[in-house]
């Protein structure tokens, strides 16, 4: 089974930034999600399409649920949101990487 | 992966169609919000669709993304290990052609067991609750079901019990003749009263069933009610029929009140009736006719009830037994049965014993792929062993054994269904194959048979799974590579499970051939009649009885004229067909009466059924054809009763009323069934319009039918011809349901013992196979070719032999449930348990010696090289 992939985020960060941008902006449809994760790596290209097998995914493990809208273009849709299990997934995750980024940074210093 | 998310995914796997469109909805608004943007910021509308879908990257790519991430990984997994089995069991097709074999044998009874019992049980009458319904006539002392014979006045007592019957209604048969343009056909019916649609609880499918109204028709023509497939064929379902008047021969007419409702199967199997002058049409009934008003005015009717609610068919038999009690002849005792069993007949205790074979068999299969499977887990222990070492988990090869499990079971189940079809076919004649069909479906039948298959190959599995996958050790794997032998507890199960088999085999063996050899005494019995070379005819004469006489005299001529013929004689009923035999008490002034049957006969009868003539002589020309004869003939038992030591010829009994002169005395029949001995009977000269002719050949029997027939139909144009066939096909038919339970507990026995035979063969070769280092070493070290041999033919005949004797004991009490099929064979009889125990063991043998001659030619260098 081979993971989405996006030149943009690092292997298994993806869910993570999905998680943090519903956390941070409710509900949102599946374009709103890349869109705003495309404006915080300012500009750089993502291919759009990867956002939707990690939505499933975060689905089914029920860190989020969908819902179905209508778009601005009338078009049925499904707009995600962050369960409760989501929730504290996201704080779990946020602060592991917080520790690995911190730690990280410090071994590559110590090496420049 | 947690359970949670791998039941989501399950459920996934479930919804992918929708979900797949869901996506493709979401992707179509995700491009459509991108060009309304692009739009926004001034690209044009081509410009804008081309961003959108440079930004959206590959949608293929991601439906097939999204699709990974919902596919179960489980089940991906378990998909692998079904495809691996497949493959593994592709490349050892004797282990899974010899196990799927062994499952269809073993489900494939036990789905024929249970087919045939659900039908003959559950069978389809086309009456509403048959189980609800009995009936109710005199206990047959040693014969199967019970008798016809109720009297009008015992009816009309168990007709006032309305606590413990809903409804009881009396039956008789009749016949009419219908002339439709040139054709003649003889319609087959009942006559009933009133209370026979309550009974069976029938709705007509065209106009109305019976009212009291027609009871008086006030010389209209009686009221008639005909049968759904006979309106079909005859009338094309005309409803017009109705109200019509059909002109039947011998000027009957009748007016079509109603029709039969479609499907109605009564009385389907057999009724009750042999010896009461009743024989039945079975299953559809072109009509019904109305009798009269109350039971008593039906003497020889067959009566039917419906049992209230909640009325237990053996309560009601205490209750029936308890009014009718008749202190004339103590062993004349009414009761009731239920339809379905007295239906069963002599089956109602082959069929659970069928059902306690198959169960048996099945053990049997079961054993048997279990053996296997533990010597195939031997086997593929290298191969496990490797698979450990390497990282697979031991649930990995659990799994792998159940899908290797799960093949063979539905290549087993496949063949039980062939087995069924095929065993189905050749019953066809004994089980009605007509009502399996209409029991069972393909689907049920498909059903059981890969229900029972899976539980058998899983329950094999799981002894292997015990016996294999904990044990294995990836340190083991050098011992492997040294080709140890199996553990011992494998080969100790082995063992245990093969002489278990023959154990259980040697007890179907001895029950089959006890109810074989019971079949083989009770067609070589004395039944005082020689049925070689005798054909019978079953005619109907109509018209004025004067114009019989000349009509059969001149029939006789005919027949006897016929080159091959040796004698022609009439009689109004052919021993064991049932039909019209006369029971009528014989008696002597001053030494009371006895129960006694009888019939008329004219000229040659009993030369020509061949019952030798003891005493006396038979009946004149001018006996037969005066209607004032007043000599009869009785068999030997009557004479012994009445005359003890004495001559009988010249003596006078009293028979309907009147003294009759005894003229002859013959060997008794065996009219009613031929496990039961003659009683006392008698015969009177007369003619009757509906006959039996029997003739006796000089050659074949089977080859003088047509010209009989033939014969027959030439002789007047008033004259219906039934049934004409060689005597020994009544006979064969009259033990048909002991014929069936022999063939099918024959044909349990034989599969039983082929399953065993594999099961032993499999075992011996698999420890030959494993002791092949062991005996090239013997070689080496001077054993002789002979030497080896005897050493696995030793231990092979050390594990049947333990088989056979633990059989053999068991068989004796076992034999004891199959009594009521035994005939002048004792259950438990030590040379019937002998001879088989014998046979086994040589077959047993035989079959290990094919194993021992081909460890005897093992050659060293190839293997120690």
């Amino acid at each position: 089974m081979s993971k989405p992939e996006s030149s943009l985020f690092p292997h298994g960060t993806l869910d993570l930034a999905i998680l943090r941008t519903l956390d941070s902006m409710g509900a949102l449809h599946g374009y709103a999600i890349a869109r705003r994760l495309e404006q915080l790596a300012g500009g750089a290209t993502l291919s759009q399409g990867a956002v939707y097998p990690a939505l499933m995914r975060l689905e089914q493990e029920r860190l989020i649920k969908a819902k179905w809208g209508l778009s601005e273009t009338n078009r049925r849709v499904k707009f995600y949101s962050l369960t409760a299990a989501g929730t504290k997934r996201l704080q779990r995750e946020v602060a592991t990487w917080k520790q690995s980024v911190s730690l990280l940074a410090r071994l590559l210093e110590d090496e420049a | 992966v947690t359970t949670r998310r791998w039941l989501s995914r399950l459920a996934a796997l479930a919804r992918g169609r929708r979900l797949d469109a869901d996506l493709d909805d979401e992707i179509r608004a995700h491009l459509e919000l991108a060009e309304r943007d692009a739009r926004a910021r001034g690209l044009t509308a081509d410009e804008a669709r081309r961003l959108a879908r440079l930004q959206f990257g590959c949608v293929e790519r991601v439906r097939e993304q999204h699709r990974d991430v919902r596919r179960p990984r489980a089940i991906d997994a378990f998909g692998r290990d079904l495809r691996f089995a497949a493959r593994r069991l592709r490349a050892r097709p004797g282990f899974a052609g010899a196990a799927a074999l062994t499952l269809a044998l073993g489900a494939g009874l036990a789905t024929v067991a249970f087919t045939t019992t659900r039908a003959l049980i559950h069978g389809p009458m086309g009456v509403a609750d048959p189980d609800r319904l009995v009936w109710i006539g005199t206990r047959v002392p040693a014969a199967e079901g019970i008798g016809g014979g109720v009297s009008g006045v015992e009816a009309d007592s168990v007709a006032s019990q309305t606590d413990v019957f809903a409804a009881v209604a009396v039956i008789g048969s009749r016949a009419r003749v219908l002339t439709v343009g040139q054709g003649r056909a003889e319609w087959t019916g009942l006559w009933v009263t009133l209370q026979l649609a309550d009974v069976l609880r029938i709705t007509p499918a065209a106009g109305r069933a019976f009212t009291g109204a027609d009871l008086d028709h006030r010389g209209a023509a009686p009221a008639m009610m005909m049968g759904f497939s006979r309106w079909q064929r005859d009338f094309g379902g005309d409803p017009a029929i109705v109200g019509r008047v059909l002109r039947f021969e011998d000027n009957k007419p009748h007016t079509i009140v109603g029709v039969l409702p479609r499907g109605l199967r009564f009385p389907d199997g057999r009724a009750p009736g042999a010896g009461s002058g009743v024989e039945f049409a079975l299953g559809e009934q072109d009509f019904w006719i109305l009798g009269q008003e109350l039971p008593s005015a039906l003497p020889g009717g067959t009566v039917v009830a419906r049992l209230r609610d909640g009325m237990a068919a053996e309560a009601a038999a205490a209750r029936v037994e308890a009014i009718a009690a008749d202190a004339r002849d103590p062993d004349r005792i009414a009761t009731a049965v239920t339809i379905r069993s007295h239906a069963l007949g002599a089956m109602r205790r082959g069929v659970p014993l069928l059902s306690a074979f198959a169960a048996l068999v099945l053990a049997i299969a079961c054993a048997n792929l279990t053996t296997m499977m533990l010597a195939r887990g031997s086997q593929a222990h290298e191969e496990a062993t490797l698979r450990l070492a390497l990282g697979a988990d031991r649930v990995d090869l659990v799994r792998l054994m159940v899908a290797e499990a799960l093949w063979i079971a539905l290549a087993g189940a496949a063949g039980a269904v062939g087995f069924t079809a095929a065993a189905r076919a050749l019953f066809a004649a004994a089980i009605d194959a007509a009502v399996v069909e209409r029991a069972t479906s393909l689907g049920m039948t498909a059903a059981f048979a890969l229900l029972t298959a899976t539980l058998v190959a899983l329950a094999a599995t799981a002894v292997r799974v015990s016996a294999e996958a904990w044990r294995i050790r990836p340190s083991a794997i050098r011992v492997v590579n040294r080709g140890a032998s199996a553990d011992r507890r494998v080969t100790r199960a082995m063992n245990g499970f093969v002489c278990a088999q023959i154990a259980i085999t040697l007890v179907l063996l001895t029950g089959g051939a006890l109810v074989v050899r019971s079949l083989g005494r009770l067609l070589a019995v004395d039944a005082g009649y020689d049925r070689r070379g005798v054909v019978a005819a079953d005619v109907l004469m109509f018209g004025p009885p004067a114009e019989f006489v000349p009509y059969f005299l001149n029939l006789h001529e005919r027949l006897r004229a016929l080159p091959g013929v040796e004698a022609v004689g009439l009689v109004q009923s052919t021993p064991l067909t049932g039909k019209w035999i006369i029971r009528e008490p014989l008696g002597l002034d001053g030494r009371g009466s006895i129960d006694a049957s009888g019939t008329f006969v004219a000229f040659d009868y009993f030369e020509a059924i061949g019952t030798p003539v003891l005493d006396g002589r038979t009946f004149t020309r001018d006996e037969v054809t005066s209607s004032r004869s007043r000599v009869i003939v009785i068999n030997d038992v009557a004479a012994a009763h009445f005359f003890p030591g004495e001559r009988a010829v010249g003596r006078r009994l009293t028979l309907l009323g009147r003294p009759r002169e005894v003229v002859g005395v013959v060997k008794g029949t065996r009219d009613v069934e031929l496990s039961v001995a003659a009683e006392a009977q008698w015969y009177q000269p007369a003619f009757v319009g509906g006959s039996q002719v029997i003739v006796r050949t000089s050659d074949d029997a089977a080859a003088f039918v047509d010209t009989i027939r033939r014969e027959l139909l030439a002789s007047d144009a008033r004259v219906i011809v039934k049934r004409v066939e060689p005597l020994a096909s009544v006979v064969a038919r009259s033990v048909g349901d002991r014929r069936t339970a022999a063939q099918l507990l024959a044909g349990a026995a034989a599969v039983a013992t082929v399953l065993a035979l594999v099961g032993l063969y499999g075992v011996v070769n698999f420890r030959s196979l494993q002791r092949r280092r062991e005996f090239s070493v013997r070689v080496a070290l001077g054993a002789s070719p002979r030497t080896l041999m005897m050493l696995v033919l030793r231990q092979a005949a050390a594990i049947s032999m333990l088989g056979v004797s633990i059989g053999a004991a068991a068989a004796v009490p076992l034999s004891r449930s199959l009594e009521s099929l035994l005939f002048s064979v004792r259950a438990g009889d030590p040379s019937t348990t002998a001879v088989v125990a014998l046979a086994l063991a040589a077959m047993t043998i035989a079959t290990s010696a094919i194993p021992a001659c081909r460890a005897a030619r093992v050659n060293p260098v190839d293997l120690l090289r």
